[in-house]
């Protein structure tokens, strides 16, 4: 009898492992989609130290070149991303620059709707991860996993996404028998025994991940304990492709810093830093690294100028993260431009469905156009260990 | 199965007898859920006996309306911006009401127009449904022309001349047809001098009704309700009903038919429907005669894929397979055993069989572990 996949994620080396993940087999690769609530400040997380239109229109949020931790291209990460800087030094991150869409929509609602469908209309009923889970309402393609209602990214027409607290939520409550798993007489029962199956299959499969001894000690912080329950999804090896976590969901959002920016967002980078570090320790001490790519975005940055109340307005562009061991580390495109700004925000230079398209189509293998109901240009976001270089859109400096 | 003989009343033969699975069966697609008291009523009342008291209104009903809608008032008002307080009400309703088949062709309807909006506009939309859900398909449409929910949820020109009749294409001068209605303050207004076509909104309701493909779509949609997700009918079994639907669109005896029928009593029609996350919950509740509370109950059926009061897209639910994967399945049982927890005495292992299968189960120790095992099991998946 051949061994399961999962079987050989255990039993495996790290070589194997990279041939598993190499250009041509992308079927167990894994994207972790990371929503941040609110509306990130993108200029004092990838931090522009040396711009002086920065250091002028900030205050009380200004951070100097002695505080951040320089990145290189005059940038720097706020000084509460110490496990981003090390992910970057280790070439395990990457940062895609100016990332938004044309005409940007400033208010949580519809911004957000615009990340959450792949789609700029508001009549769009679906969201991106729900289309891909509706070519096929029997599989299970994607999890939500996080104690808030979930991301509109889910939607499907038909499909029934997981929607999970924890990983030890995927079990049965009392201890039903295991029925016989024997082929029925008729279609519709037959199908309802094999689901049935591979019901008990894949709890037996999460039971087992989650016996394993902890190899990454995971902060007590909301975000990095859905991580730690994503990463024991993962080595669960239930076939899912896309997870989908939150950080700070509650309307409008823990990033939405209209005033006493300082302090509340160096709190939260602390949680986002500190608790995707930890993940990606996690999966790279289980070989897994080369087969889990994470995401984060958020619905738009904020305005370049400090308000009265040492807060900042709703904006345009911001970065996007993406870590794993198959990404092209570094700095991607352009930082924004400071002095050519929209409604005092940063113009964005790299629409979000290109992301996406280099996402599903590079890194998942699913077909992009179809989810994304057109064409865009990916991206380049993988490194040359698993993808030949592609055209870039925008040369680092 | 000839389309004559299908929608034949069933008389039980020598050959074909009435059994306890035949009157569950019944029970299942019919309602929510059935007590032992219940099948037993429905296993010596005979199959026609059994479909005449599905359809009898019971004196109750005016005293139990009243009552619910006394609860429902604040609703009316309600500044919810979704629509759960609605949903839970609903809910409660089904699970008390002692007129299930009313609720379940609610349901139907509601899946059916797929209409999604506020509390406050959606417990009238749900009172519309259920006043028409066995009655008359023109008054439904007509009233459903009138209603704030369904003004403000969709297109409804569009939706009369396509998915509401089976039909492609809208007539020129019925998309404008509705023009002049609207909601004020959370009623139905009509403003005529915007009213911009030559027909009226009742002309265009009747137009829609006259399509050829109307009678047969609507009949066909029943029939994936009633007898079997698994096939879809060919045109000459459902010619019949939908040549007589056409005639007066009552709903109510085309129910009534296919419920009596020799079709719906066959193995065309017998667990060829999954239940769906609303009928798994409640036929448990029934059969152990607990209760769960529909706060409880709401969130679980959202998880499950049935968040009531807001259906997934337009087209309602895709129900059949697509209610079914490995975590649905899952958490069904864990939704089982939530309910089979306030369970205080079970019947003997027998009852418990024939309650949730009327067939045979590998054997299990006690009441509580083979109740949970049966729900736990594919079979009890289908409805």
């Amino acid at each position: 009898m051949s061994l399961t996949r999962r079987q050989f994620l255990y039993t495996t080396t790290a070589l194997s492992l990279g041939a598993a993940s190499s250009a041509s087999d992308r079927s167990g690769t894994v994207l972790v989609v990371l929503q941040l609530a609110g509306g990130n400040d993108g200029l004092n997380t990838v931090v522009p130290y040396e711009d002086d239109h920065c250091g002028r229109a900030r205050t009380t949020l200004r951070l100097t070149g002695s505080q951040v931790h320089k990145i290189g291209s005059s940038l720097g990460l706020h000084p509460e991303m110490n496990g981003f800087a090390r992910l970057f030094a280790e070439g395990r991150l990457a940062i895609l620059q100016g990332v938004g869409y044309p005409k940007m929509l400033r208010d949580h609602n519809t911004g957000m709707r615009a990340w959450q469908t792949a789609s700029l209309s508001a009549q769009e009923q679906t969201g991106w991860i729900g289309r891909i889970a509706d070519r096929d309402p029997e599989s299970i393609p994607a999890a939500y996993v996080g104690t808030i209602a979930p991301p509109f990214s889910i939607h499907a027409r038909e499909a029934i996404v997981p929607q999970l607290h924890s990983a030890a939520d995927w079990a049965f409550a009392g201890n039903p028998p295991e029925p016989s798993a024997a082929q029925r007489p008729d279609a519709l029962a037959s199908f309802a025994a094999r689901t049935t199956a591979d019901a008990f299959a894949k709890v037996r499969n999460v039971s087992e991940a989650l016996r394993r001894p902890a190899v990454i000690q995971y902060p007590q912080l909301p975000l990095a304990q859905s991580l730690q329950s994503v990463a024991q999804l993962i080595r669960a090896d239930l076939g899912i492709r896309i997870f989908l976590v939150e950080q700070g969901g509650v309307s409008p959002g823990e990033f939405d810093n209209h005033a006493n920016q300082a302090v509340n967002h160096a709190v939260s980078l602390r949680e986002l830093s500190a608790s995707v570090t930890a993940f990606c320790d996690d999966i790279e001490k289980d070989r897994l690294s080369d087969r889990v790519l994470l995401m984060t975005y958020s619905e738009f940055g904020r305005t370049l100028t400090e308000n009265g109340r040492h807060g900042t307005g709703h904006g345009a562009a911001a970065p996007v993260f993406l870590a794993g061991g198959a990404i092209r580390p570094g700095l991607i495109g352009n930082h924004p431009s400071l002095t050519d700004l929209d409604a005092d925000a940063p113009k964005p230079h790299t629409d979000f469905r290109s992301l996406y398209a280099a996402v599903l189509d590079d890194w998942l293998s699913i077909p992009a156009d179809p989810i994304l109901g057109g064409h865009f240009e990916k991206v380049s976001i993988l490194g040359t260990r698993s993808e030949p270089p592609r055209a870039r859109i925008a040369a680092n400096d | 199965m000839d389309p004559k003989t299908a929608w034949e009343p069933y008389r039980p033969t020598a050959q074909r007898p009435w059994t306890p699975a035949l009157a569950a069966h019944l029970l299942r697609r019919a309602t929510f859920g059935f007590n032992r008291a219940q099948l037993d009523q429905a296993i010596s009342s005979g199959p026609q006996q059994t479909v005449d008291r599905l359809f009898a209104a019971p004196p109750s009903l005016p005293s139990f309306n009243a009552q619910i809608d006394a609860f429902a008032a604040p609703l009316l008002t309600s500044e919810e911006s979704g629509s759960q307080e609605c949903a839970q009400l609903w809910l409660y309703r089904i699970m008390n009401t002692p007129f299930p088949l009313q609720e379940k062709a609610t349901l139907f309807w509601h899946d059916y127009f797929a209409i999604a909006g506020r509390s406050a506009l959606m417990e009238n939309h749900l009172r519309l449904l259920r006043r028409n859900a066995l009655g008359r398909f023109d008054a439904l449409l007509l009233d459903l022309s009138r209603d704030p929910a369904t003004i403000l949820g969709c297109g409804f020109a569009d939706a009369l001349f396509g998915r509401y009749t089976g039909g492609s294409a809208t007539p020129a001068n019925a998309s404008r047809a509705f023009t002049g209605y609207g909601v004020l303050r959370n009623r139905f207004h009509y403003q005529p001098e915007d009213h911009l076509s030559n027909i009226s909104g009742d002309d265009a309701v009747k137009s829609a009704l006259a399509q050829p493909n109307t009678a047969p779509y609507v009949v066909t949609r029943l029939y994936r309700w009633l007898i079997s997700e698994t096939t879809p009918p060919a045109g000459a079994l459902i010619k019949p009903l939908a040549d007589a639907f056409a005639r007066d669109f009552d709903i109510g005896r085309t129910v009534a038919t296919i419920l009596r029928s020799n079709l719906f009593f066959s193995p065309e029609a017998i667990r060829q429907r999954l239940k769906s996350p609303l009928e798994f919950a409640l036929n448990l509740t029934s059969a152990f005669q607990t209760t769960v509370a529909p706060a409880s109950l709401y969130p679980q059926l959202a998880n499950l894929g049935q968040r009531l009061a807001a259906p997934p897209s337009r087209e309602g639910w895709a129900g059949g397979r697509a209610w079914l994967n490995a975590f649905t399945v899952m958490r069904r049982a864990n939704l089982a055993h939530t309910i089979l927890a306030k369970v205080e005495n079970y019947p003997d292992r027998r009852q418990i069989l024939e309650l949730l299968l009327q067939s045979d189960s590998s054997p299990q120790s006690d009441g509580a572990e083979l109740a949970l095992a049966l729900a736990a099991s594919p079979e009890f998946q289908l409805a």
